[in-house]
C-alpha cells in the first residue's frame, strides 16, 4: 500500500508540476479586457466592463454602452486610422454582476454608487499597471478597477474607457496664489500642480495659468491690489479643445484623432497597404490603381479592378476584339480638280478616342478629353445612354462595380485576402441565397430591418430634417440621416474681431467663417484667421506694449489702462463692413498672386467677393518634387518638369505624329510605232506633302522622316526640325518620278512594270531612325492611297 | 473605529499633492447617519478640502435622514453660502437646494456663467456642469442651458434662468414627496 502511495506519487509528480505551472500561468494570463483585432482593413477596439453596486442597472449600462460607443466610434460609426484609412471600431460590452468577486476574469471590474441626485461625485478608474503602453500586452492587461455613479452621464463613462484603453487625462488641476498689482499687471506668489502627480509646471503651463488669471481679471472676477488663492483646471497645453480627455468646458467632447492614433500605435496596430484599395485616390507604390479615383491610374484600355489591379478590359459575355488599323477622317475630303485628282487632307483630325468625334461605329462614346485631339472647333462630347459610363470610348457597364447587375468573383474568391462581391442588388437573382437580401455594398445580409435612426429608402423615408442629408451607411447597409454642417457662410457664425496677445503685443485678429462644401454632407465650417501676420511678415501691433506686456487681448503694466476700459475694449465685436485685406483675403487677384506660392492658388469667392489663397495638393499624375519622385521612364523620353505653373510637377515626353498628309500621283504613256514595232515610254511624276506635329508634353529635337511610295516608285528621307510641344512643321514636298520605254502601245503596254500602278499608297514615317525617344513609338506612322490620273 | 476618529484619519491623509488620497472620502459616505455630527462641526473648519470632504459626505447622507436632521443640516450649510472658494459655496447651496432650502437657487444659477473647474472633481467638472444638473433634477426646467457650447451661447439661457428665479422666488414651493420644486410658472 505504501509502496503504492509512493509510487503514485512518484508517477504523479509530473502532473503536478502541470498543475503548479498551469496555475502560474493563468495567474499570469493575458485576458483581454482591453484588446485590439485587426481584420482586413477594419480594426476593432474592445473593452469588457462588469458592473456591480447599488447604482448599477441594466438600463443604465444599456445607457452608457451606447452613448460611449457612440462617441468613440463618431458620427459615421467609425474611426479612421492610418495612410490607407482603416476604419477603427470601438466595441463596448459590459455587463452587472452581483459583487466584486463575480466579475469576469476578462473584464474591468467597476463599482456603481448609488448617488441619491446629481451630487458631485468622483468618478474614476485605476488601472493598476502602467497605463497607455500597448494594453494588448501582458503586463500591461492587469484588470482596473474603479468606481462610477448612477448619475454619470455618458460621456463621463467614455472619458474612464479613455483611461481603459490607455488614454491619459488632458487636464491639469492647479493651485496657484496670485496678487493683481496696483497697475494691472499679474504676480504669481505660487503655484502647484494638484494633478496629475508629478507634473512639472514647464513655460506653457504657467502661461495657461497666466491667461486664466486674465481671464479672471478680464470679468472682473478679482481685482486690483489683491491677493487670491485660485483653485481651478486647465488643458495641457496641446490638448485639443473637444477632447473627451481634457473635457474642456464649453466644447462638445469627442475622441479626437490622435487619440485614435495613440490606441493603435501603442498597441502596434497597422493598417495595411492594401487598404488604400478604393479609397478614391491613386496610390502609387501601394497599388497599381484605384477604381474610385478618376484617372484611376490605369493605362489605356485597362481597367482598374476592385483589387486595384490593372487589367484588361473585358465586359463579361461581350468580349470584343480590339483592330489597331488607323484610317483617316477628312472633313473636306475630296477636292476635284478638271483632269487630275487630289487628295487633300485639310485640318485633319485623327480618329482618337478623346477627339471629341464620334468615329462610329468603332467608337459608341467620346467624352472630348484629349489634350490635343480634342483642340478643335467640331470637337463635341458624345454621352453613353443613361447607365453606362464612355470608358475609352465605348459605353460600358463598369464592372466590377457594385450595383452594376454583375456579380463580380475574382479567381479565388472566397480566400482570405481576395475580394469580390457576395451578390450585386441589381442582378437577377441577386446571388444571395433565400432570406438574405443582397446589400448596396454587395454584401448577403438577414432579412432585418435597419437599425433605429436608419432606413432602408434612399430617401430616408423624408425623415431627414432641414439641415441633414440622407446618405449611405456602409456599415448597415442602410440609409441614414447626416446632420450637413452648413449650407453659407452665415452658417458657420458671424465674422470675429477681437483683440489678442503676440509677441507681447497687442492684435486685431479676424476670424471668418467659410463654409466648404455647402449644402453637402461634407460641409463644414473652417475658419480664416488673419491681422497678424500676411505673407510670412509680422503685422504692425494694434497696440505696443511695451514695457508692459499683453494679457489677454491688452496692455498691462500700463499705467494709463484702467479696468473698465479694459473690460470694455476686450469685449467681442461683431462686424459686416470689412474690406478683403480685413478679413486676411485681397480685393484683386494679381494682389493674391503675389502672396499665394505653388502649388496653392488664387480664387475668388463669391460670397466675400474677395480673393483668397486655397491650398492645392498635387495629385492625379502629377507630384510635388522636382524630380517626380523618380518616376520618370527615360526610355519613353520622360522628363520632370512644372505642370503649368501650378508647383506641381508630371512627367512630359515627346510624341511626334503625322498630322497631314497628302500626295498626288500622275502617269502619262506615250507610244511611238515604227516598222509596226511599237514602243511606249512610261512616265510617272508624284509629290508628297506632310506635316509633322509633337503631340507630347515636351519639347523635341530635330528627326528624319521618310517618304515612301508604293508600289516601287520610291523612297525617300526628309529633315524635320525641332518641334515644340504642340507645335506642326513646316510643310515638306517630296518628289518622285519614274520613267521606262516598254515594248507595246498604250497604256497597258506600261503595266508590266512594277511601279506602273491603279493605286498608290503614301507612307510617310516620323522619326524614321528613332533619333528621340517619345511617348508612343506605336503612332508614328500614317499614310493615303492617292489614285493616279 | 469610532466614526469621528474614521472621519479624522481620513481627512488627515488628504494630500493635495496626491490626487488619489481624496478617493477615500468614499469611506465617510458608507458611514452614514453617525457621521453626520462630526461633518457638521467640520463644515466650520478653515481648511477647505475639510469643508469639502463634509460636504461631499452630507450631499449624500442628507438624504437618508429624516426631516428634522434634514432642517438642521440646511441650517449649517448656508452659513457657508457666503464662503470664499467657489465649490465650497456652490456645493452649500446644492445641498440645501436638495433638502428643499430653494435659496440656495440664486447661487447655483450665478454660477450657470462660471466654467470654473469644481475643486477635486474626477473626473474634471466646471461649476455651472454641477449648476445645471442640481437646477434641472429639481425644478424640471432647463432653459435651452447647454454647457457644451460657448458660454457666450448660454447668455439666453442664463437670463431665462434669472428671469424665472424673479418671477417665481416667492411663490415656489418644496414637494417632499417627490422631492421637486413646484408653484411656479412655467413660461419665464
Amino acid at each position: 500500500m505504501i509502496a503504492d502511495i509512493k509510487k503514485n506519487c512518484v508517477r504523479n509528480v509530473p502532473s503536478f508540476i502541470l498543475i503548479i505551472f498551469i496555475l502560474l500561468f493563468l495567474s499570469n494570463t493575458t485576458f483581454s479586457r482591453t484588446s485590439i483585432s485587426t481584420e482586413d482593413c477594419d480594426i476593432t477596439v474592445t473593452v469588457n466592463i462588469a458592473f456591480y453596486g447599488d447604482g448599477a442597472n441594466q438600463s443604465l449600462i444599456d445607457k452608457w454602452e451606447q452613448e460611449a460607443e457612440n462617441l468613440w466610434n463618431g458620427p459615421h460609426g467609425y474611426r479612421i486610422f492610418g495612410y490607407c484609412k482603416c476604419r477603427v471600431h470601438f466595441d463596448f460590452n459590459m455587463k452587472i454582476v452581483s459583487n466584486k468577486d463575480s466579475c469576469p476574469d476578462d473584464y474591468h471590474c467597476i463599482e456603481v454608487k448609488n448617488v441619491p441626485t446629481d451630487n458631485d461625485h468622483r468618478s474614476f478608474v485605476k488601472t493598476g499597471a502602467m497605463p497607455g503602453k500597448g494594453f494588448d500586452k501582458g503586463p500591461y492587461t492587469k484588470r482596473a478597477t474603479g468606481e462610477f455613479s448612477n448619475r454619470d452621464d455618458g460621456k463621463v463613462v467614455a472619458h474612464e474607457i479613455g483611461h481603459l484603453m490607455g488614454l491619459d487625462d488632458e487636464y491639469f488641476d492647479f493651485s496657484v496664489d496670485f496678487t493683481i498689482n496696483n497697475d494691472g499687471s499679474i504676480t504669481i506668489n505660487n503655484l502647484i500642480i494638484t494633478y496629475p502627480p508629478g507634473m512639472p509646471i514647464t513655460d506653457d503651463i504657467r502661461k495657461k495659468v497666466r491667461e486664466g488669471i486674465g481671464n479672471l481679471l478680464s470679468r472682473g472676477r478679482v481685482s486690483k491690489g489683491h491677493s487670491y488663492t485660485w483653485n481651478s483646471s486647465s488643458l495641457i497645453p496641446g490638448a485639443m479643445n473637444d477632447s473627451i480627455m481634457g473635457m474642456e468646458p464649453g466644447f462638445n467632447w469627442t475622441a479626437t484623432q490622435g487619440h485614435i492614433d495613440q490606441i493603435c500605435e501603442e498597441t502596434d496596430t497597422e493598417c495595411p497597404n492594401k487598404c488604400c484599395c478604393g479609397n478614391g485616390k491613386f496610390d502609387a507604390g501601394r497599388e497599381e490603381c484605384d477604381p474610385k479615383a478618376i484617372p484611376t491610374g490605369c493605362k489605356d484600355n485597362l481597367y482598374c479592378t476592385s483589387l486595384c489591379k490593372c487589367l484588361p478590359y473585358v465586359i463579361p459575355g461581350h468580349e470584343t476584339t480590339t483592330t489597331s488599323t488607323t484610317t483617316t477622317i477628312s472633313q473636306k475630303e475630296t477636292t476635284t480638280i478638271p483632269k487630275k485628282t487630289t487628295t487633300t487632307l485639310e485640318t485633319v483630325v485623327t480618329p482618337r478616342c478623346g477627339d471629341g468625334y464620334l468615329s462610329s461605329p468603332r467608337e459608341e462614346c467620346d467624352m472630348a478629353d484629349h489634350p490635343i485631339y480634342s483642340n478643335w472647333s467640331g470637337a463635341k462630347v458624345y454621352l453613353c445612354p443613361k447607365g453606362k459610363v464612355c470608358v475609352n470610348c465605348k459605353c460600358v457597364q463598369l464592372t466590377p462595380t457594385c450595383g452594376d447587375g454583375w456579380i463580380y468573383r475574382p479567381p479565388n474568391y472566397g480566400l482570405p485576402g481576395v475580394w469580390g462581391e457576395e451578390c450585386d442588388p441589381k442582378a437577377t437573382p441577386t446571388g444571395c441565397e433565400e432570406g438574405k437580401i443582397c446589400t448596396q455594398d454587395c454584401r448577403c445580409e438577414s432579412e432585418e430591418k435597419c437599425p433605429d435612426g436608419f432606413y432602408t429608402s434612399e430617401d430616408c423615408e423624408g425623415k431627414c430634417g432641414e439641415n441633414e442629408a440622407c446618405e449611405f451607411d456602409l456599415e448597415t447597409g442602410c440609409y441614414s440621416c447626416v446632420k450637413i454642417a452648413c449650407k453659407e457662410n452665415s452658417d458657420c457664425g458671424e465674422i470675429i474681431k477681437k483683440r489678442v496677445c503676440y509677441n507681447n503685443d497687442v492684435y486685431e485678429q479676424t476670424i471668418i467663417p467659410i463654409c466648404y462644401n455647402p449644402g453637402t454632407p461634407e460641409a463644414e465650417c473652417k475658419f480664416r484667421i488673419s491681422g497678424i501676420s500676411r505673407g510670412g511678415q509680422l503685422l504692425p501691433p494694434l497696440e505696443d506694449c511695451d514695457p508692459g506686456y499683453c494679457l489677454d487681448g491688452q496692455c498691462v503694466g500700463k499705467i494709463t489702462t484702467t479696468m473698465e476700459e479694459t473690460t470694455t475694449i476686450t469685449e467681442t465685436t461683431t462686424t459686416t463692413i470689412m474690406t478683403c485685406e480685413d478679413m486676411g483675403m485681397y480685393s484683386s487677384e494679381s494682389a493674391c498672386d503675389n502672396e499665394c506660392d505653388p502649388p496653392d492658388r488664387c480664387v475668388y469667392h463669391e460670397g466675400y467677393e474677395c480673393w483668397y489663397c486655397q491650398q492645392v495638393e498635387c495629385g492625379e499624375g502629377l507630384y510635388e518634387s522636382s524630380n517626380c519622385d523618380g518616376e520618370c521612364d527615360p526610355t519613353r523620353g520622360e522628363v520632370c518638369e512644372e505642370y503649368q505653373d501650378t508647383g506641381c510637377y508630371r512627367c512630359v515626353c515627346p510624341d511626334l505624329m503625322v498630322t497631314s498628309i497628302s500626295a498626288k500621283v500622275s502617269l502619262s504613256a506615250n507610244t511611238h510605232c515604227q516598222d509596226e514595232i511599237c514602243k511606249t515610254d512610261c512616265s510617272l511624276s508624284a509629290t508628297v506633302e506632310f506635316q509633322i506635329r509633337n503631340i507630347g508634353a515636351r519639347a523635341v529635337d530635330a528627326s528624319t522622316a521618310q517618304v515612301k511610295l508604293a508600289p516601287a516608285v520610291g523612297t525617300e528621307t526628309e529633315a524635320v526640325e525641332s518641334l515644340d510641344p504642340g507645335e506642326v512643321s513646316t510643310t515638306k514636298t517630296l518628289y518622285f518620278s519614274r520613267f521606262a520605254t516598254v515594248t507595246g502601245s498604250g497604256m497597258v503596254a506600261c503595266e508590266q512594270l512594277d511601279w506602273w500602278s491603279s493605286e498608290y499608297t503614301a507612307t510617310v514615317i516620323a522619326d524614321f531612325e528613332n533619333d528621340v525617344a517619345e511617348c508612343d513609338e506605336d503612332n508614328n506612322e500614317n499614310s493615303v492611297y492617292p489614285s493616279p490620273t | 473605529m469610532k466614526p469621528k476618529e474614521k472621519i479624522l484619519s481620513i481627512i488627515n491623509g488628504f494630500d493635495r499633492n496626491n490626487d488619489s488620497t481624496f478617493d477615500r472620502v468614499e469611506e465617510i459616505v458608507e458611514i452614514g447617519e453617525p457621521a453626520v455630527p462630526y461633518l457638521i462641526e467640520l463644515l466650520y473648519s478653515n481648511d477647505t478640502y475639510h469643508k469639502w470632504a463634509a460636504l461631499y459626505a452630507l450631499s449624500r447622507i442628507g438624504h437618508e435622514v429624516d426631516r428634522k436632521k434634514q432642517e438642521e443640516i440646511i441650517s449649517h450649510v448656508k452659513n457657508l453660502f457666503d464662503d470664499k472658494n467657489p465649490t465650497i459655496r456652490q456645493t452649500a447651496a446644492g445641498i440645501a437646494v436638495g433638502l428643499g432650502e430653494k435659496e440656495g437657487i440664486p447661487i447655483l444659477i450665478e454660477y450657470l456663467k462660471s466654467d470654473d473647474t469644481r475643486l477635486l472633481s474626477k473626473p474634471r467638472r466646471s461649476l455651472s456642469s454641477y449648476s445645471i444638473s442640481v437646477l434641472r433634477y429639481y425644478t424640471r426646467q432647463n432653459f435651452g442651458y447647454s454647457i457644451y457650447v460657448p458660454m457666450d451661447e448660454r447668455e439666453e439661457a442664463i437670463k431665462k434662468w434669472e428671469n424665472w428665479w424673479e418671477k417665481n422666488k416667492d411663490s415656489l414651493v418644496w414637494d417632499p414627496n417627490i422631492r421637486e420644486y413646484g408653484g411656479y410658472v412655467i413660461k419665464s
